[in-house]
């Protein structure tokens, strides 16, 4: 059994090992399926029913049971969401895990995961990654007509 | 989250002929007949979380316990909870007189017009209610410079005279207070993009007719709904909501030519219909949840001072072969009557309720009665919402509700009577109880704020298992089986690499106690028993395929591979080896066991 706290780990030897079979598109290819299936009866859902507020339960729920290290704010009346990410846990546990080379671009999924979906509904995705390395990142939802 | 669903209906609710007109004083009071109906407009907005009733009368106002009767007789039928529905009055002069404290002697015809209302605007509620269609909102507004007018002069002696009364224009220096220019629309649009309903509120008097010629009319309110059908068609419902136009009226002190008929009431809700065109063009989309809220509170009451008792008696006894008819105001005769009904109340405080609702940068909240707009553009100030409706004469009719400083200044607002009965802080009072009780309660829903350290939670995100079992089901669909089995090995040679070095020296243990921690994590019940040579693992279930089916998954067909390949791959090179005795792939039920080498030889 691969327990879900070894889950990250896997995750990362998954990206690899999809990267050496078939290059970065391959890897690619594989995002946009998990974004299409696992996010279509959660994130998608949410976000199309309840809008920014979809948003909100999402990661309130994700963030929390991964015990991430966050703020974040749901803001109707500006009509933005936002995550401000101090320690991301899944980059976090790979950071920590120094006998394995994570994948090398490990936060990419993330923007690939969710930003198709959020796009698709409407809304605007912008992440900074820049301070990705240390577990740090963050990211804003807009309504666009705002 | 731009779609809602909205539903509407229309009721008419004119009153027969022979009813007590309100609006002002006659000797004759009885209508005479329609001119243009009134109506009860009715909005419901539901998001599938919060649904809110919006419900516009043309009248001049609605008792507070005939609010309270509606209210639960509408969710008694329907289900909406009575603090969800939102009544108010649009302040027509020109329609029944619902307050019956004008005149005596009424209560008959009114009140059987009140039930017949009631009965009509609950049908028309439930009706409403059977048929919903998706709607997007828009909100918007637009700036109107030429149709309000405060209506309390101030003359060059200091004194305060009111603009409907008589003065000398040349004696006139100005106005004691603002208006309010803003012009708020929020339309609702259906999915052939077509105008559903527009809510508008505009903060004016409805007191160009003032039952001109005996008749019942929604005053300039009728020709702003002309003009909406005529240039969004018929279907479109138009709900008109007033501000606080306590101190505001139509009546431009510098234009003597200025008349009091349906003509000019024309003019004023065409051009007005006009400006409701501009905010609409001007609007923008809704997103986002109904946030709502609603709360009972008291405000104080006026004591009726013994100089005004004096001044009652000694009225009634001066003026009493005068006959009571005014156009506008109330006569000395009717304010003493008035002051005498007051002196005989126990109350000292009125019940009433105030309401709010936001949608995005969208907002209204209500006041009780006739306040002055002062009190109204002081709450669009401290409102966080860009476009924020101030609602008046809303679920009840506690009277003008006047600035402190007025009441020294004097005027037809601050004369005690049933139309001016709360005490002088009231307008103060009721801001900070709007800012308090609805505008903070609904920002607080607007805006939520998370913050939490990793400490606070324990680690544990079951969705992990969906999305592994996504990757391995995608391995193995794309890929075949011995790609699944070779990315296991991978990930197990590289993880488990610390745990197969400690493996390597012989000691059971490191396996005993990973096992424990790994369960102990996932909450999960297992069997574990343990000697020098061997460890066996004994499970009812997988925590991983047990929460894959409960979320509705399908486990990867080699889940098992989890087990089999991951745990033969982390004993290689190590004195033990690893069985996977038995496993259920439907449930994850399974006997592993690890042995010493040595031992099974």
């Amino acid at each position: 059994m691969i327990s879900c706290t070894e889950f990250i780990p896997a995750y990362s030897e998954g990206f690899k090992f999809f990267e050496l079979s078939g290059g970065r598109m391959e890897l690619e290819k594989f995002w946009g399926y998990l974004s299409d299936l696992y996010l279509k009866d959660t994130l998608s859902k949410l976000v199309s029913e309840d809008g920014l507020e979809g948003c909100n339960t999402y990661w309130s729920h994700s963030l929390n049971e991964e015990a991430a290290d966050f703020k974040m704010v749901l803001d109707e009346i500006k009509g933005e969401f936002r995550i401000d990410m101090y320690k991301c846990p899944s980059k976090g546990m790979l950071n920590e895990l120094t006998y394995m080379e994570p994948y090398h671009s490990y936060c990419d999924h993330c923007p690939a995961l969710y930003r198709p979906v959020i796009e698709q509904i409407g809304y605007k995705y912008v992440e900074d990654s820049s301070n990705c390395d240390k577990a740090s990142c963050s990211v804003e939802i807009t309504i666009k007509n705002k | 989250m731009k779609k809602l669903k909205a539903a509407k209906g229309r009721v008419v609710i004119s009153p027969p002929v022979g009813t007590p007109m309100a609006g002002n004083i006659r000797l004759d009071n009885k209508s005479r007949g329609v001119h243009d109906d009134l109506y009860c407009n009715i909005l419901i907005l539901n998001d599938n979380s919060t649904k809110v009733c919006l419900l516009g009368f043309d009248l001049i106002g609605i008792e507070y316990t005939t609010c309270t009767d509606i209210k639960e007789r509408i969710e008694k039928v329907t289900g909406i909870p009575s603090e969800n529905i939102v009544m108010w009055a649009t302040h027509t002069h020109s329609g029944p007189d619902t307050g019956m404290r004008m005149y005596q002697g009424t209560e008959d015809l009114i009140n059987a017009y009140l039930e017949d209302m009631v009965a009509k605007v609950v049908a028309g509620v439930t009706k409403a209610n059977e048929k919903y269609e998706e709607v997007v909102l828009k909100a918007g507004k637009t700036s109107v410079t030429d149709l309000s007018f405060n209506r309390r002069l101030t003359k060059k002696d200091g004194s305060v005279v009111m603009n409907f009364e008589e003065f000398e224009r040349k004696d006139i220096t100005g106005t004691t207070g603002p208006i309010d220019n803003e012009l708020i629309t929020l339309s609702a649009w259906d999915n052939n993009d077509k105008l559903f309903a527009v809510l508008v509120n505009f903060t004016l008097h409805p007191a160009i007719l003032v039952s001109y010629k005996w008749l019942i009319s929604r005053d300039f309110i009728n020709y702003l709904d002309q003009y909406l059908a005529d240039n969004y068609g018929n279907q479109v419902l138009a709900l008109f909501a007033n501000g606080a136009e306590g101190n505001v009226n139509h009546l431009n002190y510098q234009d003597p030519d200025q008349l009091r008929n349906f003509e000019e009431a024309e003019r004023v809700g065409k051009k007005l219909g006009a400006y409701v065109n501009d905010s609409i063009k001007d609007s923008s989309v809704l997103d986002g949840k109904i946030r709502f809220t609603s709360g009972k509170v008291t405000l104080p009451l006026r004591e009726i001072t013994i100089e005004e008792k004096l001044w009652a008696d000694m009225v009634l006894e001066r003026d009493k072969d005068l006959v009571e008819d005014m156009l506008d105001g109330i006569p000395d005769k009717t304010y003493a009557k008035m002051i005498k009904g007051m002196l005989v109340r126990t109350d000292k405080e009125c019940e009433t309720v105030l309401q709010g609702m936001a949608i995005h940068n969208f907002a209204f909240v209500t006041f009780p009665g006739e306040v002055y707009v002062e009190f109204g553009l002081k709450v669009k100030m401290l409102s966080p919402y860009k476009n924020t409706m101030v609602i008046g004469l809303a679920n009840g009719q506690v009277g003008y509700i006047p600035m402190k400083e007025a009441f020294s200044q004097g005027g037809y607002e601050v004369r005690t009577a049933w139309t001016s009965q709360l005490m002088h802080d009231a307008g103060d009072i009721l801001v900070n109880l709007v800012k308090e009780k609805i505008l903070d309660n609904l920002s607080g829903q607007s805006v939520k704020v998370m913050e939490r350290k990793a400490s606070d939670n324990k680690y544990l995100h079951k969705d992990f298992h969906i999305a592994l079992n996504l990757l391995m089901t995608y391995l193995y669909d794309h890929f075949g089986k011995d790609a699944l089995v070779n990315y296991l090995k991978q990930f197990s040679q590289a993880y488990y690499k610390p745990l197969n070095q400690k493996l390597k020296s012989g000691d059971i243990k490191v396996l005993v106690n990973y096992f424990k921690d790994i369960y102990e994590k996932e909450e999960w019940p297992v069997n574990i028993t343990s000697n020098k040579n061997s460890v066996e693992i004994i499970q009812d279930a997988c925590p991983a395929i047990s929460h894959i089916l409960k979320s509705g998954g399908k486990p990867c067909p080699y889940y098992r591979e989890t087990y089999n390949t991951i745990y033969k791959s982390l004993c290689e090179n190590t004195p033990f080896e690893y069985a996977l005795e038995y496993f259920n792939d439907e449930t994850g039920a399974c006997k592993q066991l690890f042995i010493r080498k040595e031992v099974k030889l």
